[in-house]
């Protein structure tokens, strides 16, 4: 090993103060959010894709259900594109059914809601079209609940009656049989959608899942899981299917850079490694 | 802007600088934002439950279907953990949640998690499908220790090797995406909320302010 004076260029930058780091990573990803390069979006995944098109081809009226489990963390990744999903919805005439399985996802539904319908319970529309049912505790045992049974709440998040509503008029089952797909928003886990809704009534599941939950779908996909928006990529994706590109496509080039600035960082890492490696091999 | 709202975003900008500020050490303003959001969050998730478990209630109890007061009882059981002599009724709650949730969990997991995993994993219908079927044997048999991995299964248990880490490698990439995703998100909220930005500045400011004075610590 050299003496203290005498540090390689390698055995700098592996000691190199970790600050530097965020420093660099903090100004790759600022340049592009405050001046955009337009770097080109890449081929659709099939994932993507496969929600889209389940979701287009939906006949009008077919209820969707989009259960928010986005904390505060995973809001960034799964907002946009619970955003682009409502605005398809909008627009193809479905019917959605909300519900918040944790208990700082509720206002994830109401900005939803504000965003895409500009109200929430005042809209007309609200209690045909679209019911926020508000929070059920007990993530599984809660969608159990509501699956074997629509009215499980009895009241909306807003205390009106649910057996009053024209959106459940003509469901004839009054379970998770009638829905057409369970959307999950969250970056916790979707097995039990597919546990609770998919394997017992048939009605498949797609998500708007933070990227860290990204491989652990893929065991379900496609034939419990039809698709899903993977974290930002995924909801950029959707955000440019439906045309109306937004705060997911607005990101990418800061997401696209930042990786590359990590990439490059792994790659010197692993460099330095190997050539501290090799010289103590020789030295021994 | 109304002021309310625009005290909102003040406050989420500083909070959110006040976190960020750990990236340089741990410091006075990132401990208070750290109290402050496990205090607000445990409040506000009281009222949201308190209010939730009275939505379930109002209409059985009001049917008159007396039972359901049970389950006020069974809550107001988790207080018992702050008696040392009543501790043991705690419990009850507890298991009644555990073994509810192991009831619910467990029966459909069979059929979710096991049976249609192997179903799925059985069904090769083109190459995709050929390599998960590999890579499922191949890292399960590199877990497989009750014979010694010698000859052809020491070249199974390799390739079960390099599955995995291909997936714990699919699986790094994708917390990285995710994390940056956060960075971005906050960013976007810091530099084009108004007055969210304002508090920019002022936290580079006292960054510098602190950065000096522990220079001037160390001399």
């Amino acid at each position: 090993m050299g003496t203290k004076g005498s540090k390689s260029f390698i055995e700098k930058l592996q000691e190199l103060d970790v600050r530097y780091v965020y420093v660099l990573v903090l100004l790759v990803i600022t340049v592009p959010i405050l001046r955009p390069i337009g770097i080109p979006p890449g081929k659709t995944s099939p994932e993507t894709l496969g929600l889209y098109r389940y979701i287009d081809e939906l006949p009008s009226k077919s209820v969707i259900l989009m259960i928010a489990d986005q904390s505060p963390a995973a809001a960034a990744e799964c907002q946009p594109g619970m955003l682009a999903i409502m605005y398809h919805t909008v627009a193809k005439g479905l019917r959605v059914l909300f519900y918040a399985s944790r208990t700082d996802a509720i206002p994830y539904i109401d900005d939803v809601m504000v965003k895409v319908l500009g109200k929430t319970s005042d809209h007309p529309d609200y209690g045909k079209l679209y019911v926020n049912l508000g929070y059920i505790p007990q993530a599984e045992v809660g969608l159990t609940g509501l699956a074997s049974d629509v009215f499980f709440t009895n009241k909306d998040a807003y205390g009106n009656d649910l057996r009053s509503m024209e959106f459940f008029e003509d469901l004839p089952k009054k379970d998770a049989s009638d829905w057409k797909l369970a959307i999950y928003f969250g970056a916790s886990s979707l097995d039990w959608v597919v546990r609770q809704v998919t394997d017992p009534y048939g009605c498949p599941t797609g998500g708007g899942v933070a990227a860290v939950l990204v491989t652990r779908i893929y065991p379900y996909y496609p034939h419990s899981v039809i698709g899903f928006l993977s974290g930002l990529k995924g909801s950029a994706e959707y955000e440019l299917m439906i045309q109306k590109p937004a705060e997911a496509a607005a990101g990418m080039d800061a997401q696209s850079l930042g990786h590359l600035a990590i990439v490059i960082m792994i790659v010197l890492g692993n460099i330095g490694y190997l050539a501290s490696r090799l010289k103590s091999q020789g030295g021994a | 802007m109304e002021t309310i709202e625009a005290l909102t975003v003040l406050a989420g900008s500083g909070i959110t600088l006040a976190l960020l500020s750990y990236l340089w050490r741990e410091n006075l303003a990132f401990r208070i934002a750290e109290h402050a959001y496990i205090g607000a969050a445990a409040g506000y998730g009281t009222l949201v439950l308190a209010e939730n478990a009275w939505r379930l209630l109002e209409a059985p109890l009001a049917r008159g279907e007396w039972y359901w007061y049970l389950t006020i009882v069974l809550g107001l059981s988790y207080f018992f953990f702050f008696s040392k002599n009543y501790f043991w009724l705690y419990r009850y709650p507890i298991a009644y949640v555990i073994g509810n949730d192991i009831g619910v969990v467990v029966a459909r997991s069979v059929k979710t998690q096991f049976l249609e995993q192997i179903r799925v994993t059985t069904t090769i219908t083109d190459l995709n499908a050929a390599i998960i079927a590999v890579g499922v044997f191949t890292a399960l048999f590199y877990f497989y220790s009750t014979m010694e991995h010698k000859g052809v299964f020491r070249g199974v248990s390799k390739i079960g090797i390099y599955f995995l880490m291909g997936a714990f490698g699919a699986s790094f990439g994708a917390t990285v995406m995710a994390r940056i995703s956060l960075l971005i998100g906050r960013l976007r909220f810091l530099y084009f909320t108004e007055p969210a930005y304002y508090l920019i500045p002022v936290a580079i400011l006292l960054l510098f302010i602190g950065i000096f004075m522990d220079r001037r610590k160390k001399t």
